[in-house]
């Protein structure tokens, strides 16, 4: 689904066709370059594309995508939302009281430097290496950017719109419905989106650390083993997997903010 | 008065704003209770096993072996191997990425033909090369530092390529019609323009290299904070475990705050520095 | 009959007095840094009139207003709205701010943002379009009514403000410059549409602007804001007649009078604290 405010398209098929030539060149090219080169010059470490291809459809499609990438995509999922859910719901909370974020400040950003990775021990000591570290791992993790950004998008809400809302006397609920968390969405997005990349580090690192399955240990394993062309396979969906993740997050994006992109696509166009 | 909010602001280009301190003095106060409330809940939770004692050091503990720790040079030593991965990873990328980016966000066609291969080599988690890179490098700085280019070159590149499309078209009529040289319009207008966005980036860069090095040292076992906490975790001394992680923390907030005050200083002259960008 | 004009909230206690300001003060800051900026204003405005309060910038025009929209209390003096004392917003009240474009909600469309404010009442969603229709007719946007704010020119974004005023019917309407940020050919039409609109829906208008030329021909009594700490330096009454036009009234004699007259009180230095 296109968004309503994206750019122009063009609409003669010549042009159509051109423009996925020009975006399609590169990576046809590249990928080219990867099976003839790898082919002609086989190493350990870097085998033949071909045979990583036919393993890549071997093994992930369908068997280990279901044993191997599903929990991790499960956790992974499940954890993002926890955190997702509770950094807006308390970073909306705390961007609306001044004071009181203030007074957090520092401590917030204190916690939030402090490496998912860092305290991956600590949570394989106290919830061993199954799913639920996992989630609770990716759920604390991921919540800090979001919660940092919600309570800066809503602290930034332009002081007129609060002006409107008081002077027009909107209540609470519509005010944060239809005023602050619009007006903090691109800020939470932004902060979302780190939150993504943050939760598929997470779940990969807590799988390759652990022993509990998911695709994380199956490239670490294959790669302890020796067994290269399989990690690669492994390395490849993991590729996929972030831009599928990543794709889906942005068409999102592109839906829910198509006003703002309408909107700054407008300020830059006519200058300040 | 403008009738529109800066512009910088909506870029995301603005720097961060910390919340005014209300009454100087006083809200520091109230900032460090807070920390010193934190610190005194985790005492509890730990004296009260609410939490387990296997897996929390309590503070006091932890801040004393941090303490001990602080005097030993083999400290020292470890926080050097990982900002020197940080570092030299982070060199590379800016090397790299900002003159590539700028040359392919100036021509259509560049951009056009590179914007998928970025847009899905960027979403390639940089742990999952771990694997590879180990087997390839082993537990090394060389590993460590392929590890950091990997993770921060694609943002750097977007971000490069993304500020050379943003060139006020402004201030580009006006080179042209000064008909300014060539190396003039890049050390004059160029430069100056593009960067504010790689300075965001290279804030966001820093934290990223972070991660990465600390990343890299914990599961590949390359010399830094992160192997340093490996190993006290399989001693099983958790005081020295927590004195590392606050030592990670803190290396953190120092670096981002040192951006910060760095792009402060050098782009004091640029709106999005000096114009607040909300009223 | 005018869906907007059917249902004025009038208050049995105001009479015929919607706004009474009595020895309003305000300062920034307290003790002796203390930086006043109102001191003693006084005036009344009368229900269905137009009153244009006029100064110079730096005056404390727009502390003035946030005080008489109530959203800032004032540290002395009292402001009576519609009977009732005023300490925060109160209801009946619609602001016009002069950055139109900030007071805007981008993501919503033209009129969702007029029914924005109808939406904790009552009424049904058909009704506060229907509502919201009517002002935007009213203002002479009916068509743009699926379009977004941004998508709009200044003009046109100051006007669906204004039909966001209306669509609220509120007692009184309440204008902070709203056309000192759109261009002069805009800005006249602007002035007309008010004009207009306040002869339709006979609705009270309290406009603050540094235009002399503006306070003048829109208005029926001009308030001059002098001095610093800003005080009433005149209350002058405008009798140009109800039918107004750009280029008509501005020419007549009684006009240029009024406008000099106006000025005078601006330029008197501030020995005009009693």
């Amino acid at each position: 689904m296109v968004a309503p405010f994206g750019p122009h398209r063009p609409t003669r098929l010549s042009r159509r066709i051109r423009a996925v030539f020009v975006e399609a060149w590169l990576p046809i090219v590249l990928v080219a370059l990867w099976w003839v080169l790898s082919a002609r010059f086989p190493s350990t470490y870097s085998p033949p594309l071909q045979e990583i291809l036919r393993l890549f459809r071997e093994l992930w499609l369908f068997e280990h995508a279901r044993t191997d990438l599903l929990p991790s995509v499960v956790n992974l999922v499940l954890g993002y939302t926890l955190a997702l859910a509770a950094g807006v719901g308390l970073g909306t909370w705390l961007g609306l009281s001044p004071r009181l974020s203030r007074v957090l400040w520092p401590t917030l950003e204190f916690v939030r430097a402090i490496p998912g990775v860092a305290i991956l021990p600590v949570f394989i000591i106290l919830l061993g290496v199954g799913p639920t570290m996992k989630v609770t791992l990716i759920a604390v993790g991921a919540f800090w950017p979001i919660l940092l950004n919600t309570i800066d998008g809503v602290r930034s809400v332009e002081p007129t719109l609060r002006d409107v809302a008081a002077s027009f006397r909107i209540p609470l609920k519509h005010r944060l419905l239809h005023i602050v968390l619009p007006a903090a969405s691109p800020q939470i997005f932004s902060g979302a989106r780190i939150s993504l990349s943050v939760a598929v580090i997470l779940i990969v690192v807590s799988e390759m650390v652990g022993a509990n399955g998911g695709i994380g240990y199956f490239v670490r394993s294959a790669e302890r083993s020796f067994a290269i062309p399989e990690m690669w396979s492994g390395i490849i969906v993991l590729g996929l997997l972030g831009y599928v993740l990543n794709t889906l997050f942005r068409l999102l994006e592109a839906r829910v903010l198509a006003w703002h992109h309408g909107m700054t696509t407008r300020t830059q166009r006519d200058g300040r | 008065m403008t009738s529109r909010a800066s512009p910088f602001a909506r870029a995301g280009l603005a720097l961060p704003q910390k919340p005014r301190r209300a009454g100087g003095l006083r809200g520091l106060i109230e900032q460090a209770g807070v920390a010193l409330a934190c610190l005194l809940a985790w005492h509890l939770l730990v004296a009260w096993q609410w939490v387990p004692s296997s897996g929390v050091s309590a503070p006091g503990p932890a801040l004393a072996r941090w303490g001990e720790l602080l005097l030993t040079s083999a400290y020292w030593q470890v926080l050097g191997h990982t900002l020197g991965g940080w570092f030299i990873g982070m060199a590379i990328s800016v090397l790299v990425a900002v003159p590539l980016g700028v040359a392919i966000g100036l021509s259509r066609f560049l951009s056009d033909s590179t914007r998928f291969t970025i847009d899905f080599l960027r979403t390639v988690p940089p742990v999952a090369l771990l694997p590879v890179v180990l087997l390839l490098l082993g537990p090394t700085l060389t590993m460590k530092v392929t590890l950091i280019v990997v993770g921060t070159l694609w943002p750097m590149l977007i971000q490069s390529i993304y500020a050379a499309s943003q060139i006020d078209p402004v201030l580009r009529d006006a080179a042209q019609s000064f008909r300014l040289s060539r190396s003039h319009r890049i050390r004059f207008l160029l430069l100056p323009s593009v960067a504010p966005f790689v300075a965001t980036g290279l804030r966001i860069a820093a934290t990223v290299s972070l991660l990465l090095s600390v990343t890299g040292e914990y599961i590949g076992g390359a010399p830094g904070l992160g192997a340093a906490l490996g190993s006290a975790e399989l001693a099983g001394n958790l005081p020295e475990m927590y004195a590392y992680i606050l030592t990670a923390a803190t290396l953190g907030v120092a670096i981002n705050i040192g951006f910060i005050v760095l792009q402060r200083q050098l782009l004091w002259w640029h709106p999005s520095v000096r114009i607040a960008p909300r009223g | 009959m005018n869906t907007l004009q059917a249902i004025l909230p009038t208050s049995a206690a105001a009479a015929d007095v919607v706004f009474r300001v009595e020895g309003l003060m305000h300062q920034y800051g307290s003790s002796a840094d203390a930086r006043r900026i109102l001191d003693g204003v006084e005036f009344e405005v009368r229900r269905g009139a137009f009153v244009c309060i006029v100064g110079p910038s730096g005056t404390g025009k727009s502390t003035l207003l946030r005080c008489l929209s109530g959203l800032q209390t004032p540290t002395g003096g009292q402001i009576i709205f519609n009977g009732a004392r005023v300490t925060e917003p109160p209801q009946g009240l619609a602001l016009v701010f002069q950055d139109y474009s900030r007071s805007l909600m981008p993501w919503l469309t033209v009129l969702d943002n007029v029914t924005l404010p109808l939406r904790a009442g009552s009424l049904t969603r058909r009704q506060r379009d229907e509502q919201g229709m009517a002002a935007l007719q009213e203002v002479g946007l009916a068509n743009a009514v699926s379009q977004y704010p941004w998508q709009l020119s200044g003009g046109m974004q100051q006007r669906v403000a204004i039909a966001r005023a209306l669509a609220y019917r509120p007692a009184a309407v309440l204008m902070d410059e709203p056309f000192a940020s759109v261009d002069a050919q805009t800005r006249a039409d602007l002035e007309d549409l008010m004009l207009s609109v306040r002869k339709h829906l006979g609705i009270s208008v309290l406009l603050v602007t540094h235009d002399i030329d503006e306070a003048v021909y829109l208005s029926d009594q001009v308030c001059v804001l002098s001095g610093s700490p800003a005080k009433v330096a005149a209350i002058i009454d405008v009798n140009l007649g109800s039918e107004r036009g750009q280029i008509t009234t501005k020419a007549t004699r009684e006009f240029a009078d009024l406008r000099t007259q106006v000025y005078q009180m601006i330029r008197r230095p501030a020995a005009v604290k009693s």
